[in-house]
C-alpha cells in the first residue's frame, strides 16, 4: 500500500504529449485534482472519484490498522508463488472476446471551456485487435478532472488494464501476512501455463481454515504496458456547438521585416502569418537587447492588428504592420497571436535588423519651395551641392561646370570673379582702412595711428585686433586717471551706505551680525549703522569710569579725581536693561567674545597703540571683559572706541562705545578721520593722574548671573525599552495608567522610519516629544505627562529590546553610565555607557519633528528572560540641550536616576507552567490526587498568547494535542488543523480559557483508577511574542490519574467452614477462584505453623456449583 | 396646405427664417407635434403605463445543508443561503455559499489558500472596477463589452469566514469590505460564515439595464490543494464534510 505522500510525489511526475498543432509539450503533473466534490453522495464515493482521478484506489490495511491508496503504476514483484506455497486451487477468470473493450471514452469537465462538460475517445485500432472482437466502449467519468491529456491518460490505463483482466485468487500461508494490496507477485503454474507471471494483489484476507490461518489473495494480471505514456496528445476539444476551443493559440510564423531606411517616410514592414486557433488580434513586439539573453530582453509592444473588418484571422492569413517612429536602432521583432482569453506562443525571432532612417523628400521640381530659418540659405546649399554632383557626373576637369556657369554669368554682365581666393588667405579689401573723427577722416596710413601714452601698441593677428598697455590701468603708470579698485561690488543681503564728506561716496555694507569685524574697521564710527533684527547688550559701567565733565588734562587736571591707572587692564561691565532696543532678560550664563578692535585715544586724537582684539580680551565672572590696553601716560586725556557686537550674549550684540565726535579728513583718504577740536571725546573719558602713586591697578569687577528661572538640569522623564516605538495620534489616545483606551494607531513618520530602519531592527520609533513644562520649573512633576504606557511596548518585553530615555528638554548625549539592575535581587547585570547614546528625534502630536529629547542606547542583550529589571544612571548621562534656552544649553547636566521605579520586564522562555483537571480529590489519603472521569484538562502557560485572551489566533496553525493512557494507547487526539479556528464557541474540543490556558475538552469519558498523561507537538499554541511553545514529550509532565471509580466489597469467607477426614472446606461468600498465597494451618496453641499449602496446589480444588466453596 | 405645412407656416410666421433662430423653431415645432400625439392619443394611453411593475424572482430553497468542496481549480456556481431586499426592494443583497474551506495540506502544512480567478455572469466575464467589487462591465464569448451592469451589480468574496476577504486575482482594495456589513441583519457576532467559501451579490433592480433578476453566477476558483494525496487525506480526516478518521490512522508518509 502506499503513502499519500508517495501518492504526492508520483501525481508530480510529469507526461509528455503531443499538441494538436504539433510540437511536443509536457503535462507537468499527471494528476491532479481539480473539481468539486459533491457533498450529497456519501464519502466513500467521493474517496473513490477522488482516487480513481489519481490512477489509484482507496486501501485498508488491517495489520498496521491504517488507510492508503494502491497507486496503479509499474512495479516488479515483491513475491513469488508456485505450488509449494499456493494453497489448494487457483481460481482464474476474465473477460470474454465478447466482453473486451476496444474504446474508451472518458467524460470530464474541460478546462479549456470553463469547465463545461468535454470528452475524449480512444479507440484500439481495428488491426490491432482480436479476430472476431466486436466494438465495445468502456464509459468512464471524471468529475474532479479538467485537464483533457489526464483524463486521456487515465482513460488509456483503464482501457488497457481492461483488455489484460485476468483475475486469480488461491491461498497460501500465513508468512505472507506481511503482502498488502497493491503489491505485485508472479505466480508460476503449469496447469495454466504461468511461468513467473506478473499480478497486482486486489485484496488479501486472512480465512480460518482447518486448524490453520491461511491468506487468500486475490490478483489481478500484470502488465507494464498499461502503463506508458507514450501516444498522448492535447486536441483542441469541440465544445457542444462544435465551436473551436478559445484557450488555444498556436505559434505565428517567424516575421519578415522589411526595412525603407532613404524614404520620405523612413519606416519598417513587418509580416508575419497569423497562428491556428481564435485569433482576435497580432501583437508585435520589439527588443533593443540584442545583446542580452532572450530572457534577459525588454520587448516593447509596438503594434496590435486586428482583422479589418473584425472577426479573427485565419491560421496562416499574413499579418502586416508598418512602423515608422523608429530612429536609429538594431532590433529584433516577434509576435504573437492574442484572443479575449489567452494569449498564443511567440514566434520566432527575426534575425538582427539594422535600421539607420534617412528621410528625404519626394522629389523637387520648379514649383518646390524650400523654406528654412536662413533666408534660405539652405536652398542655396542644395543648388550647389546639386551642382556638385552634377560636375562629377560629368566627368573631365573639377569645376568644369561651376566655370562654365561663371562663363554664362559674365555674359550676361555680373561680376563674377576669375578665381576664389584659397582658404586662410587674407580676404581682399576694396579700399584702404580709414581712421574718423566723426565725419572727418584721420587717416588712411595704418602707419601713422598713435595713441596717447607710452608703450601703447596696437596688433592685428589673425585673431583680432589687440590694443595693449592703455594708461590708467592696474599695469599702467602716470597720466589718464587711474581706475578705482576700492569699489566693490554689493553682496546680497548688503546694504549701502553713503561714507560722507566731500569725496565721499556709497558703499556696501554687509549684515553686521556677521560681519562686525569689518564694521569697526572698515565703516567709520559716526555712519549710521544697518541694524539686523538685534538686540544691543548694554555696558552696565566701566573701569575707569566715565567722567562727568570734560576736562582737559593741558589745561584743567584735577589731582583728586583724576586717577585712571596707567598700567593693567580696563575693564567693561555689560548687563541687561536699557530700554527699547536692548536685551532686557537676565543674564543666566556667561557672555562671549564678538568680534572686533577696542582702541584708545588720548584727547589729541592720537590713537595709542593699534587696538586691542577681542581675542587678547579676557572674560571675567561671567560678564566682565578684560581689555589689555597699552600703557598709558600720566596727565593724559583718554577716550575709548569699543566696535559694535565687542562681546555677545546669545544673539544680543553689546552696544557701541561711539559718538558724534569723529568727523572725516576731508583732505585725506576716507579710512582717516580727526577729532573735533570741541567735542574730543566719547562716552568713555576719563584722565590719567599726575603722578602714578595716585593709581591704584584695577581688579576686576564682579559678575555674577542670575539664578535660571527654568532648570537646567533635563531629568529622565520617561524611558522605554522597546523594539517597537509608536506615537499615539493625539494626547486624547494617550493611555494614562488607569485610564482605558480605545485604540491606539502608530503613525508612520517617514524620517523618522528611514531613521529606524537604518540603525534597529524594529518598526519605527517615536515619541511623543510634546513637553508642557518648556519655561517653567517643576518638570520633574511633569512626568506622568511624558511617560508612556508600556502595554504598548510588549511589557513584558519579547526579546533584547532597546533602551531609550526621554528627558524632560532637548539634549545632548552626555556621560557616564547607566546600570540595570534585576529587581528580585538588585544585583547589577549590565552597564551602559551612555556617551555611546544616539540623540533620537522627537515627533510631536501634530506629527512635526520637534524635540531632541530622547537618546537611545544600546539593546539590552545578555538579560536573563523571565525576570523584572530597573534601571539606575548617573548624573550627567545628558546635557541641556533645548535650543529655546540657549544660555543654558551644554552648562548643565542630568541629574541622577536612582530608586527601583523605572522598571521593566523580560518575558520567560515561552513553556507549559502547570495544568489542572477538573475536581481533583484525594481519594486514597497517600496524596496521590485523582480526579473525575469527565474532566477537562488545562494547559497553563507561562506567557500570554498571541493576542491575549479569548484570541483563538493563540493557536498555531497546525500539531496535536494528545492524551494517551499511561500503558502508550491512545485515548483521544486533537488535531488544531480540524478545529474551528475563530469560532466562539464554548463547546470546543480545544479553546483558550484566559490569555495563557488552554482548555482541552475530551468527548470521550477517560477509565476509572487509570494513570493518563498528555503531549503535544511544537508549535500548538503562539506566545504574544509570536514563539511557538516547544512540544511536550515528557510523560510525566502532564500527568493525571482517574478516581477508582465503584469498588465491589472484598471477598469474605463464610462462617460455615468446616473440617473432616477429606480436608478442609472454605465457602466464600460468591464464585471464586485460585489467588495467590498460601492457607496456612496454625497450631493454636503453640502458634505454630503445623502446615501451608499454596492456592495453586492442585490440591485445592473449586467446587463452584454453589454460590461458594 | 396641409396641416403640417400650416403649422410650419405658423412657426414661421411667429419666430421667422433666420437660421440663427432654428434651436427654438424647432423647439416650437416639437411641442406643437406633441400636443397634436396627445390629443390623438387622447383616450387610448393606459393611465399607469409607466409604472415599473418590477418582477417576481422565487428562489428555491436549499433543502438540505449540503456544501460543495472545492479541490483545485474548479469553475462552479453556489447555493444561495441568504437574500434579503432593501432600498424600496430595489436592491437584492444574498449571499451565494460555494465551498467547504478546507484542512491544512499534507504536502506543506500550510493552510489551503483561495483565489477568486475570474467571475460570471450569465456566461459572461466580469471585469469590475478598481475596487475590485463593482463591476465596470461583462464580456462574452466573442468579447463584446456590455457596460449595463456597471454600478448595479457588486460582487464580494470572502474565503474563510465573514472577516476573511477575498479581492478577486487581478485587483487589489486594502478597504474591501466585511461581508457582515454589507446584508442587513448581519453583524460581526452572528454571521461568522466560518469554513465557508462565498460571495455577497448586491443586485440594484434597473429595467432600463434589464437588471431584473440575479443573474446566473459561475465562480472560477483555486484551491491551493490540488494534489491527490493532500485531497484524500482532507477527504478521510475532515469532520465536516469527510470520514472524520483520525489522522494517526491515515498512511501519510
Amino acid at each position: 500500500m502506499d503513502s499519500l505522500t508517495t501518492l504526492n510525489t508520483f501525481a508530480a511526475t510529469s507526461v509528455p504529449y503531443t499538441q494538436e498543432a504539433g510540437g511536443s509539450a509536457t503535462l507537468t503533473n499527471r494528476y491532479q485534482i481539480n473539481g468539486v466534490i459533491d457533498t450529497n453522495q456519501t464519502i466513500i464515493e467521493n474517496l473513490e472519484k477522488l482516487c480513481s482521478a489519481a490512477g489509484s484506489w482507496l486501501s485498508y490495511d488491517i495489520s498496521a490498522g491504517k488507510w492508503g491508496v494502491v497507486i496503479n503504476r509499474t512495479g516488479s514483484s515483491v513475491a513469488s508463488f508456485s505450488n509449494s506455497n499456493i494453497l489448494g486451487p487457483i481460481s482464474v477468470s476474465g473477460s470474454g472476446l465478447k466482453d473486451l473493450y476496444n474504446s474508451v471514452r472518458v467524460e470530464f469537465p474541460n478546462r479549456d471551456i470553463r469547465d463545461a462538460g468535454d470528452f475524449v475517445k480512444i479507440d484500439i485500432p481495428v488491426g490491432e485487435r482480436n479476430s472476431n472482437e466486436l466494438p465495445n466502449t468502456l464509459n468512464l467519468a471524471y468529475d474532479l478532472i479538467n485537464e483533457p491529456v489526464q483524463a486521456q491518460l487515465l482513460g488509456f490505463i483503464e482501457l488497457k488494464q481492461s483488455r489484460v483482466d485476468l483475475v486469480i485468487t488461491f491461498e497460501t500461508d500465513y508468512s505472507n501476512i506481511n503482502l498488502t494490496a497493491g503489491d505485485i507477485i508472479d505466480v508460476t503454474s503449469s496447469q495454466f501455463s504461468f511461468s513467473a507471471k506478473l499480478f497486482r494483489i486486489i485484496t488479501i484476507a486472512e480465512k480460518q481454515g482447518d486448524g490453520a490461518i491461511t491468506i487468500e489473495i486475490t490478483a489481478l494480471e500484470y502488465d507494464a504496458g498499461v502503463y506508458t505514456t507514450a501516444d498522448l496528445s492535447r486536441f483542441n476539444r469541440s465544445d457542444s456547438t462544435g465551436i473551436i476551443t478559445i484557450g488555444s493559440i498556436g505559434t505565428p510564423g517567424t516575421p519578415v521585416v522589411t526595412k525603407f531606411e532613404v524614404d520620405a517616410r523612413p519606416r519598417i514592414v513587418i509580416t508575419s502569418t497569423a497562428p491556428t486557433g481564435i485569433v482576435d488580434a497580432m501583437e508585435f513586439w520589439r527588443t533593443t537587447d540584442t545583446a542580452l539573453s532572450e530572457s534577459a530582453r525588454s520587448y516593447q509592444l509596438i503594434g496590435t492588428q486586428r482583422p479589418p473588418g473584425g472577426g479573427t484571422f485565419t491560421s496562416g492569413q499574413t499579418v502586416t504592420l508598418e512602423f515608422d517612429t523608429l530612429n536609429s536602432s538594431n532590433f529584433l521583432i516577434k509576435t504573437r497571436g492574442v484572443n479575449e482569453f489567452t494569449v498564443g506562443n511567440f514566434s520566432a525571432l527575426t534575425g538582427l535588423i539594422e535600421y539607420v532612417p534617412n528621410q528625404i523628400t519626394d522629389g523637387i521640381d520648379e514649383n518646390t519651395k524650400i523654406y528654412d530659418a536662413l533666408t534660405q540659405a539652405a536652398t542655396s546649399f542644395a543648388i550647389n551641392l546639386a551642382l556638385k554632383k552634377l560636375d562629377e557626373l560629368l566627368g573631365g576637369t573639377a569645376g568644369d561646370l561651376f566655370s562654365r556657369i561663371a562663363d554664362i554669368l559674365r555674359s550676361f554682365g555680373i561680376p563674377v570673379p576669375q578665381s576664389l581666393p584659397a582658404p586662410g588667405a587674407t580676404p581682399p579689401v576694396s579700399a584702404p582702412i580709414t581712421v574718423q573723427t566723426g565725419s572727418s577722416t584721420l587717416t588712411t596710413n595704418l602707419g601713422t595711428l598713435r595713441f596717447t601714452g607710452d608703450g601703447v601698441t596696437v596688433t592685428n593677428p589673425s585673431t583680432g585686433l589687440v590694443i595693449a598697455n592703455i594708461p590708467g590701468g592696474d599695469g599702467g603708470g602716470g597720466g589718464g586717471g587711474s581706475i578705482d579698485t576700492s569699489v566693490k561690488y554689493p553682496n546680497r543681503g548688503d546694504t549701502i551706505a553713503w561714507t560722507g564728506g566731500q569725496d565721499g561716496k556709497w558703499v556696501p555694507v554687509p549684515p553686521c551680525c556677521d560681519q562686525t569685524a569689518n564694521l569697526a574697521t572698515d565703516f567709520p564710527a559716526y555712519v549710521e549703522r544697518p541694524r539686523k533684527n538685534f538686540l544691543l547688550l548694554q555696558i552696565a559701567s566701566t573701569l575707569p569710569p566715565d567722567r562727568s565733565t570734560f576736562a582737559d588734562s593741558r589745561t584743567n587736571f584735577s589731582a583728586n579725581t583724576d586717577k585712571a591707572p596707567i598700567t593693567g587692564s580696563y575693564y567693561v561691565t555689560f548687563n541687561t536693561g536699557g530700554g527699547a532696543g536692548y536685551y532686557s532678560q537676565p543674564l543666566y550664563g556667561a557672555i562671549t567674545k564678538g568680534s572686533g578692535v577696542a582702541r584708545i585715544f588720548a584727547s589729541n586724537g592720537t590713537e595709542l597703540g593699534s587696538g586691542v582684539d577681542i581675542a587678547a580680551c579676557t572674560i571675567v565672572n561671567n560678564r566682565v571683559l578684560e581689555i589689555p590696553f597699552p600703557t598709558r601716560a600720566l596727565k593724559t586725556d583718554y577716550f575709548v572706541t569699543l566696535p559694535l557686537g565687542f562681546v555677545k550674549y546669545c544673539d544680543a550684540l553689546s552696544q557701541p562705545i561711539v559718538g558724534p565726535k569723529l568727523i572725516p579728513n576731508d583732505s585725506e583718504d576716507t579710512n582717516t578721520w580727526y577729532l573735533d577740536d570741541d567735542k574730543k571725546e566719547t562716552t568713555w573719558n576719563f584722565n590719567t593722574p599726575i603722578r602714578a602713586s595716585l593709581a591704584t591697578a584695577y581688579t576686576a569687577p564682579s559678575g555674577n548671573i542670575s539664578t535660571p528661572i527654568v532648570s537646567t538640569s533635563p531629568v529622565v522623564s520617561s524611558f522605554k525599552v522597546a523594539k517597537t516605538f509608536k506615537r499615539f495620534r493625539d494626547r486624547s489616545d494617550r493611555k494614562y495608567p488607569g485610564t482605558t483606551q480605545a485604540s491606539v494607531e502608530p503613525v508612520v513618520i517617514a524620517d523618522i522610519k528611514t531613521y529606524i530602519a537604518q540603525n534597529y531592527s524594529a518598526e519605527y520609533v517615536v515619541e511623543d516629544g510634546v513637553s508642557k513644562a518648556t519655561g517653567g520649573p517643576g518638570l520633574e512633576n511633569a512626568t506622568s505627562e511624558l511617560t508612556f504606557s508600556l502595554e504598548e511596548d510588549s511589557n513584558p518585553m519579547c526579546g533584547a529590546g532597546t533602551l531609550a530615555l526621554t528627558f524632560s528638554t532637548n539634549v545632548r548625549v552626555g556621560t557616564g553610565n547607566i546600570r540595570i539592575y534585576r529587581l528580585s535581587d538588585q544585583v547589577l547585570r549590565k552597564t551602559i555607557n551612555a556617551a555611546n547614546g544616539v540623540v533620537a528625534t522627537g515627533i510631536s502630536a501634530s506629527g512635526a519633528l520637534n524635540a531632541n529629547n530622547t537618546i537611545i542606547y544600546e539593546a539590552l542583550t545578555g538579560l536573563e528572560p523571565g525576570f523584572t529589571y530597573y534601571i539606575n544612571a548617573d548624573a550627567g548621562i545628558a546635557q541641556n540641550n533645548s535650543t529655546s534656552d540657549c544660555y543654558n544649553s551644554g552648562v548643565s547636566l542630568s541629574t541622577a536616576l536612582t530608586g527601583n521605579s523605572f522598571q521593566f520586564s523580560y518575558a520567560p522562555v515561552f513553556d507549559l507552567s502547570s495544568f489542572s483537571v477538573k475536581d481533583t480529590f484525594d481519594v486514597s489519603g497517600n496524596g496521590n490526587n485523582r480526579t473525575d472521569v469527565h474532566t477537562e484538562i488545562r494547559l497553563i502557560f507561562n506567557t500570554t498568547f498571541k493576542d491575549g485572551y479569548n484570541d483563538l489566533s493563540g493557536f498555531g496553525s497546525s500539531g496535536t494535542i494528545t492524551i494517551y493512557k499511561s500503558d502508550g494507547s491512545v485515548h483521544q487526539t486533537f488535531n488544531l488543523a480540524d478545529r474551528l479556528i475563530n469560532s466562539p464557541f464554548t463547546n470546543e474540543l480545544l479553546k483558550i480559557e484566559s490569555d495563557n490556558t488552554v482548555v482541552i475538552n475530551p468527548t470521550t469519558d477517560f477509565d476509572f483508577d487509570t494513570t493518563y498523561y498528555v503531549l503535544y507537538d511544537a508549535g500548538v499554541v503562539i506566545s504574544k511574542c509570536l514563539t511557538n511553545c516547544p512540544a511536550l514529550s515528557d510523560t510525566s509532565r502532564v500527568r493525571f490519574k482517574t478516581e477508582a471509580g465503584p469498588q465491589s466489597p472484598a471477598i469474605a469467607l463464610n462462617s460455615t467452614n468446616s473440617v473432616n477426614e477429606t480436608g478442609l472446606n472454605l465457602p466464600f461468600d460468591r464464585k471464586v477462584e485460585a489467588g495467590s498465597g498460601l492457607l496456612k494451618v496454625i497450631d493454636v496453641s503453640t502458634g505454630t505453623e503445623v502446615a501451608s499449602v499454596p492456592a495453586t496446589d492442585p490440591a485445592v480444588t473449586f467446587n463452584n456449583y454453589t454460590d461458594g466453596a | 396646405m396641409s396641416f403640417l405645412s400650416g403649422i410650419l407656416d405658423i412657426g414661421k410666421k411667429i419666430i421667422g427664417d433666420d437660421t440663427g433662430k432654428a434651436l427654438v423653431k424647432t423647439a416650437v415645432l416639437g411641442y406643437l407635434l406633441n400636443r397634436l400625439r396627445r390629443n390623438a392619443l387622447k383616450d387610448n394611453a393606459p393611465k399607469n403605463e409607466n409604472i415599473d411593475g418590477g418582477v417576481r424572482l422565487q428562489i428555491p430553497p436549499a433543502s438540505d445543508t449540503k456544501i460543495p468542496v472545492i479541490y483545485g481549480t474548479a469553475v462552479t456556481g453556489g447555493i444561495i443561503t441568504d437574500a434579503v431586499m432593501s432600498n424600496n426592494n430595489k436592491r437584492m443583497t444574498y449571499c451565494l455559499t460555494i465551498s467547504e474551506r478546507t484542512g491544512t495540506l499534507l504536502s506543506t502544512g500550510a493552510a489551503s489558500a483561495y483565489v477568486f480567478k475570474n467571475i460570471y455572469w450569465n456566461d459572461t466575464r466580469i471585469v469590475f472596477k478598481a475596487d475590485g467589487f463593482t463591476v465596470d462591465y461583462v464580456v462574452d464569448r466573442d468579447s463584446n463589452q456590455d457596460i449595463n451592469l456597471r454600478d448595479l451589480v457588486k460582487i464580494y468574496c470572502y474565503a474563510g469566514n465573514s472577516s476573511t476577504v477575498s479581492v478577486p486575482e487581478g485587483y487589489t482594495n486594502a478597504s474591501y469590505p466585511l461581508a457582515y456589513t454589507l446584508i442587513p441583519g448581519w453583524t460581526s457576532t452572528t454571521h461568522f460564515m466560518n469554513d465557508l467559501i462565498f460571495v455577497v451579490i448586491e443586485v440594484n433592480y434597473n429595467r432600463e439595464k434589464n437588471v431584473t433578476g440575479i443573474g446566473d453566477m459561475r465562480f472560477q476558483i483555486q484551491n491551493s490543494m490540488n494534489k491527490p494525496g493532500d485531497v484524500i487525506r482532507d477527504m478521510l480526516t475532515s469532520t465536516r464534510y469527510g470520514a472524520g478518521i483520525d489522522v494517526a490512522e491515515v498512511l501519510t508518509t
